[in-house]
This record gives structure tokens, sequence and C-alpha cells, in this order.
């Protein structure tokens, strides 16, 4: 058995893996080995999200679309717009809620991944479906994900899939593919991108149904040549990437910079990391085990060495500082923040996903960060009672190991009082990194 | 590079406390002003949505196919130029600039394989990519960083558009006064620290607050006010009017004028879209003119994409490809245009204008012949309109 981790550590490892810092979760690891602490995490708790907000299918669109009345294409335009925020707000709610934070972390993750936006889709419907294809699949098996990526609406319209036919092949998604989904940029060539599309042609979307279809006389049928082996049709090309080591590599470096830190992952760690990954045959429980076990991860000169995504500052803040001002952010507050720091869900930069580490900071985001700590933390510092505020009884030392990952750069008041403790932590350069 | 010039650049670069500096001292210097010291600016202008450069600069009345194609939306009524095209009646107050000499036309503005996508088209245009490439950076990051050890851009807005990147020093902000005051908000913190992740932060910090700083003189310039009426743009303008003779001292200032992406009853949203942009150039113009910054000044316009020739049934036109730009300073050989004019009779497949002029020779110019620095895009010349 391995030694028990201490109460830093425990922050540490909830930090990671959920969204902030929150006081309950940290005792219960506290005092637990590293294996067994990580197994707790590694099997949340199953959180069913709320039911999803309405939203107007893809066939009564369509016919509001193509309608000749102008108005019926304004009013469908002002509908999507809507029903998107809506959906953006039935996840934030889940953020906020959830028990199992490990699991959203993941989701969000993989909607960086595998990116689609509500800006080209416009059709919240289908992101919604997207979304629960990658809540299904988050912490279970990368190869069944991909395939279902493969066939997802949302990601068909996203990438052009749907556009992809034999007389007139479009890369768009097999490019992708290629360069985000599994090999990464330089591990393949032009020709085999032009293979992959060709083998992908006729994959398309049913819009009544709003479900996957192969449609036969757009499909190209013949052999093409990728990385050496000949593939037909879009599932030889999804089993070649997986048989070839690359692939498991792109996700382990991703998760480097997910649990790690910011910096160029460690070639042999995550070498060691790909291997078991693919030996598991892409079990992501088994890739993430062997992250949260690394020595790698609990070094202490990682401590603080991640820069906090906007989900992690915003939610994770409301989360973990008992604040009875966290109430008054509203989910739509919470919706409108995340956009101005640049994580606007349901709707990424670009086809590589949001930024990562540290691109979230600039002048404009450390302004809009700074006045929500600030907003968030900003109680009368001398306030005499305790009311609405649940501060777990411990030392200062306690509170700042709990609110950060290293020191403090700036000094901490000298005038006691938790309030004014919490704000000048949360106010601290520290807190934008965990 | 005297103390107080030292002082002035060591708050925006990174690592000012390794240099051994306190941020009391790094922050302290003022700013010289601008027009002292002669330093060249570019003034972005961003059209968003889609400017319908057709009903921009007009082709003369006798193209037959402009009038078929655009049933409600050709313009009959046009500002003569003399020189084949017109402008829309709403630019007047740019008329008397162009007959001075001082604003130019570049034509039918775009790239190959043109992106009909917002996000997209407006990516390719900040990041000086192509259809086929993702950029990251702005295209600005490709010719400030190395060679101007200064402010490289402020803007007035939200997003750095072509000023993004980590080497560009760049700030943006909805108004210097606001910027300020927000700017207390932020936490300035020394330490030395092994850390990348955390040096970064201050170094944003510091960022912020020398930014800031710089500001603090041209929040207090009150004469340039009276050269703007009330209005978003003219509010943004005057900002950016403030930051220059208040010697803000940043190389490129960006600003916003949104609602080009008409669609629906185009009419009248584009007349009153072209009537904000030449009033507040005209004033912001005029105000440069004033403080004899007039020479030291390129305004240049940029807008995703132009609109698509047919007119569409509500009214509007749709996402399209190219469209004409305009030039504007003391120094602008103005009073002519640059460029081939579309080819109404030469459409791509979609039934749209082929650019002949491409964007990246205007980025071109703005490097070798405004600042005279390399031209980071060798295969597109320069045009000679400055």
């Amino acid at each position: 058995m391995g030694k028990s981790i201490n109460f830093a550590e425990a922050r540490h490892l909830v930090a990671r893996t959920g969204l902030g810092a929150q006081w309950k979760y940290i005792k219960k690891l506290e005092g637990r080995t590293r294996e067994q602490a990580v197994q707790i995490v590694l099997h949340p708790k199953i959180s069913n999200p709320p039911s999803p907000p309405r939203m107007t299918s893809w066939n009564v669109r369509m016919n509001m679309h193509e309608s000749k009345n102008p108005q019926h294409k304004m009013k469908m335009h002002k509908i999507s717009v809507q029903e998107g925020r809506r959906l953006k707000r039935w996840w934030i709610q889940q953020m906020r809620k959830t028990p199992s934070p490990m699991v959203e972390k993941m989701v969000l993750f993989w909607h960086g991944h595998f990116t689609s936006s509500l800006d080209k889709v416009e059709q919240p419907a289908l992101l919604y479906k997207q979304h629960m294809t990658l809540r299904h699949h988050a912490m279970g098996n990368y190869a069944s994900m991909l395939k279902a990526i493969a066939r997802d609406p949302a990601m068909s319209v996203y990438l052009d899939g749907m556009l992809n036919e034999k007389s007139n092949p479009n890369e768009n998604f097999a490019r992708e593919l290629l360069e985000l989904f599994t090999l990464g940029h330089g591990h393949y060539t032009e020709k085999d991108i032009q293979s992959v599309a060709k083998a992908f042609t006729g994959w398309s979307v049913n819009r009544y149904q709003e479900r996957f279809q192969f449609n036969k006389e757009e499909h190209d049928g013949s052999a093409h040549k990728l990385l050496g082996k000949w593939v037909k049709d879009g599932d030889d090309v999804i089993r070649v990437l997986l048989e070839h080591p690359r692939t498991a590599m792109t996700i382990a470096e991703k998760f480097w910079n997910l649990f790690i830190n910011d910096q160029e992952p460690d070639a042999r760690t995550v070498q060691v990391w790909a291997k078991q990954f693919r030996q598991s045959h892409y079990n992501i429980k088994t890739l993430l085990a062997a992250v949260l076990n690394s020595d790698a991860f609990w070094a202490e000169e990682n401590r603080g060495g991640l820069t906090k995504s906007p989900v992690d500052l915003v939610i994770g803040s409301l989360r973990t500082v008992p604040y009875k001002y966290a109430k008054r952010f509203t989910d739509k507050d919470v919706e409108g923040i995340l956009a101005l720091l640049g994580q606007d869900l349901f709707d990424p930069v670009n086809v590589k996903g949001w930024k990562s580490g540290m691109d979230w900071i600039d002048a404009e985001t450390i302004m809009v960060r700074s006045s929500m700590v600030n907003k968030l933390t900003g109680d009368s510092l001398n306030a005499k009672t305790n009311k609405g505020y649940e501060f777990p009884d411990a030392s200062p030392e306690q509170y700042q190991q709990w609110l950060l990952a290293q020191k403090p750069v700036k000094a901490l008041p000298t005038i006691p009082g938790k309030v004014r403790l919490v704000r000048a932590l949360a106010l601290d350069p520290m807190y934008q990194l965990m | 590079m005297n103390r107080r010039e030292f002082a002035k650049l060591a708050a925006l670069t990174p690592f000012a406390s390794i240099l051994g500096m306190t941020p009391e001292l790094a922050l302290s210097a003022d700013a010289e002003p601008a027009g002292t010291t002669g330093k060249r600016i570019l003034v972005l202008v961003d059209l968003a949505g889609g400017n319908d450069g057709l009903n921009t600069l007009i082709p003369q009345v006798k193209q037959q196919k402009y009038i078929d194609l655009r049933p409600t939306l050709a313009q009959k009524k046009v500002i003569d130029i003399g020189t084949g095209v017109a402008m829309h009646t709403s630019l007047e107050p740019l008329k008397s600039w162009w007959d001075k000499g001082q604003l130019a036309w570049i034509q039918n503005v775009g790239y190959p394989k043109p992106d009909r996508s917002h996000f997209r088209s407006r990516d390719i245009w900040e990041t000086a990519s192509s259809s086929d490439h993702q950029l990251v950076d702005g295209w600005l990051s490709m010719v400030l960083p190395a060679r101007e050890h200064g402010l490289h851009g402020i803007v007035v807005g939200s997003g750095l558009g072509p000023l993004a990147g980590k080497q560009c020093r760049a700030v943006a902000m909805h108004d210097p006064r606001t910027f300020v005051k927000q700017a207390t908000l932020v936490e300035q913190a020394e330490c030395e620290t092994s850390n990348p992740s955390l040096a970064h932060i201050i170094d944003v910090q510091h960022q912020v607050h020398g930014a800031s700083n710089l500001l603090k003189r041209s929040i207090r310039v009150q004469h340039v006010d009276r050269f703007f009426r009330p209005s978003n743009f003219n509010n943004d303008l005057k900002s950016v009017a403030k930051m220059i003779v208040g010697g803000a001292g940043a190389s490129v200032y960006k600003v916003t004028l949104p609602g080009f992406d008409t669609h629906a009853g185009q009419a009248v949203t584009h007349k009153n879209q072209l009537h904000y942009l030449a009033e507040g150039l005209d004033s912001f113009a005029k105000a440069m003119q004033n403080f004899k910054l007039w020479d030291n000044v390129l305004v240049m316009t940029y807008s995703e994409f132009g609109r698509s020739l047919s007119e569409n049934l509500s009214g509007g036109t749709d996402h399209g490809t190219s469209a004409p730009q305009l030039v504007m300073g003391g120094s602008v050989k103005g009073g002519q245009l640059y460029g081939d004019s579309p080819d109404l009779n030469n459409l791509d497949s979609e039934g749209d204008i082929q650019y002949t002029t491409d964007f990246h020779s205007l980025y071109a110019s703005v490097a070798e012949r405004w600042w005279g620095f390399e031209n980071p895009w060798p295969q597109h010349a320069p045009i000679s309109f400055v």
C-alpha cells in the first residue's frame, strides 16, 4: 500500500479532476492512499443532467428556412439563437450542481476535442444530441466514441461531411479526423487526406430523423491507400487510424495539458501512457488511471502549473467559495462571463476547439477574471455576522492550501477575518492557476 | 534610449521585475505625445458583418446586370467621383477628402476560394491566412513584434483580432476610462518564479497596468470632444483620437462598426451604416488635422466579406466575396482608385464577383510602405496608395 495523501494532495486531486476545490470532496479523499483516492475519482456517482430545454426539430427549421416569407427566416434565426442559449444554460446548471464534476470536466474536454459549434451548425437539437453522445462515452472507450462521432449529425454539418459526395469529395472532415482526432499534424500526407475523404463519401445525415444516413449512390466505393493500407469506407479508415500508435499519443499529449501542466508534454511519460491506452483498446479510464497515478501528476513542482480554464475559474469558484454572492450569479451571468473569457459553451472559437493553458490569459481576460472574482468575494470585509456563509472551521494556513495550489504571491492581510482572507486568496495571481 | 523611454517600455516588457525595476518606477514615466515622436499610426476600421461593397463603391448606372440583379437595392442616385464607379450618397462627408487627394479606394479586395462563414472568413482576413490554412495569430503579429518595441495595439471593442498572438503587446477595451478603472482591480505583483504560467499572468498584469498608465493622460484630453457628434461609432473614434493626441503610443488602433450583415431590409440599414462610417471618419480626420497628426495616421477599412451580387427576397443581400476598402490619411496618395473593378460578367459558381486584389497586398503596403518594415508576404506586392 502506498502512503496516505495529505490535505494539499487531496486538494490537488480534487481541483485537477473536478470543477473547483470543494472542501467536502477534499476531506473525503484526505488520508486515503493515492490509489484509493484515484479509484474514487475514477468512479463518480452517476448524475444525469436534467431534461433538456425544448428544441425545434431540423425538419421544422428547414421548412421555415426555405419559406418564401422572409419573416419566417428571421424568426427561425431568432429561435435558434434563443434555443442555443437555453442549451448553454442547461449545461451550466448541470456543471454548477453536479456531485460528479469529473464527468462534466471530461465532457467539456471532448467538446473541445470533437468540436462543433452552434454558430455553424445552427441546430441546438443536433448539438444536444452530440453532447449526449460525448457524455455517454466521456469516461468510456475512445474507439467507440470516435466511431460514434464519425456518424454524428452535428459533426457532419460542422465539418461538411454531408457535402462529401462521390462527384465532389469534401476534405474538411477527413483533414480534421487525421489532424485533430487521431494522428496529429505532420503524421500523414495530403494524399492520405484525399483517400480518407473518398472513403467517407456518402456518409451523410437524414434531416427528417436527425440521424446518420449512408447514401450508397454518393459513395465512392473504390479502394484507396491510407498510411500504406487499403481502405474502402469510413470504418476501414477508423480501423487503420486506431491501429496507428500516433492516435493514442495524440490523446495522451492532450491529457498532459489537461491534467499536468501548460508546458510541452514530457515525451517519455506520454509514451508510457499512450502504450497503456492502446493496449487497453482505448479504455479512457485506463489512460486516466495512468495519468492520475503518475509521478508527474503528483510532483510538487507541477502544482499551480496549469492555468484555470474559464469553466474551472468561474464555475469552480462558484462551487468552491461558500459565499452568498455565488447565488447572485445567475446561469445567464455565467454564460456571459464564459463567453467573455473565451469559453462560450457549444461555440468553440474554431475547429481546434477552445484555447488552453497560458493562452487563456491576456490583458482583456485578466480584467474580466479579476472583476469576476472581485464581485464574487466583494462582500463587506468587516461583516460582523457569518450569516449566509458556510466557512470551514480551519486555520488560515489550511485556507491557503484549500484555495491556492501554491503559496500566494502577495502578502496576506494581517487583519483577521475569514471573509478578508478568502478575498485576498482569490485575488492573488496564484488563484488563476491550479 | 534615455532612462525615461526605457522605463516606459519596461512597463510593457515581459519580466519587468527581473530587470530590477519596481512597478512604481516602471509606471511613473510620462509617455511622449505621439505627435512629437512622429510615430506612424494605423487605424483599422472593422465593418463587421460583411459590408456590401457593391453598394459602397457602385458600378456606374450603365451596368445593366447590377440593376437587373438588384431590383430594389440598385442605387440610382450616387456621388460621381469620375472613375467609372460612384460612391453611395451616405458617403458624402468623405467626398472632400477624396477631392483633396487624402482618400483612396482599393477595389474588389478578397482572396481565392472565398469562405462565406462570418467566423472563418474573418479569421482568414485577421490572420492573413488562406481558405486552405488555419493560422492562430493576427497578421500584425507578423509585422510589429520583431521591429516595434512599444505598445503594439489598442482595440476599442472586444477581441484582439489582427493583434492577437503572444508576441503582440495589445489590449482591448471598451473605452480608456473604463479600462483605467478596471485595471485597478487587477492585482500587480512582483515575484521571481520558475513557473511559466505564473510568470505569464504577472507579465499580463504588468501589461494592463502599463497600458493603463499610458492611457491616464488620454482620458484627460478634452479638446478632442468638439469634433465628434454623439454616436457609438463616433465615441469609439473619439477614444482613439484622444489616445493618439494623449500619446498612448500604440502603433495600431482598431475600432468596429457593426451592423453590416444586411440579409433583410438592407436599403435603410446600409444607408445608415455608411452614414455613420463617413461622418465618423470625417470627424476623426478633422480632429487629427487640428492636432497636426493627420500625416502620421493611416486609416484602413476591412470586412469579412462583401455581399451577394443578387438581392434576395427579403430586400437584403447574403454573404458574398470581395469588396472595396478605403484608405485615408494626410500621407495617402488619394483621389484615385487602386486595383481593378469587379467584372460582373465573370462570376464564380455561386454567381458572385471574383476578387482582383488580394488583401495580403494591403497588409504588405502597411508593413513596407507605411512602416518601412520588411513585407512578410513577399508573394504579394505592396500597393502604392501610401
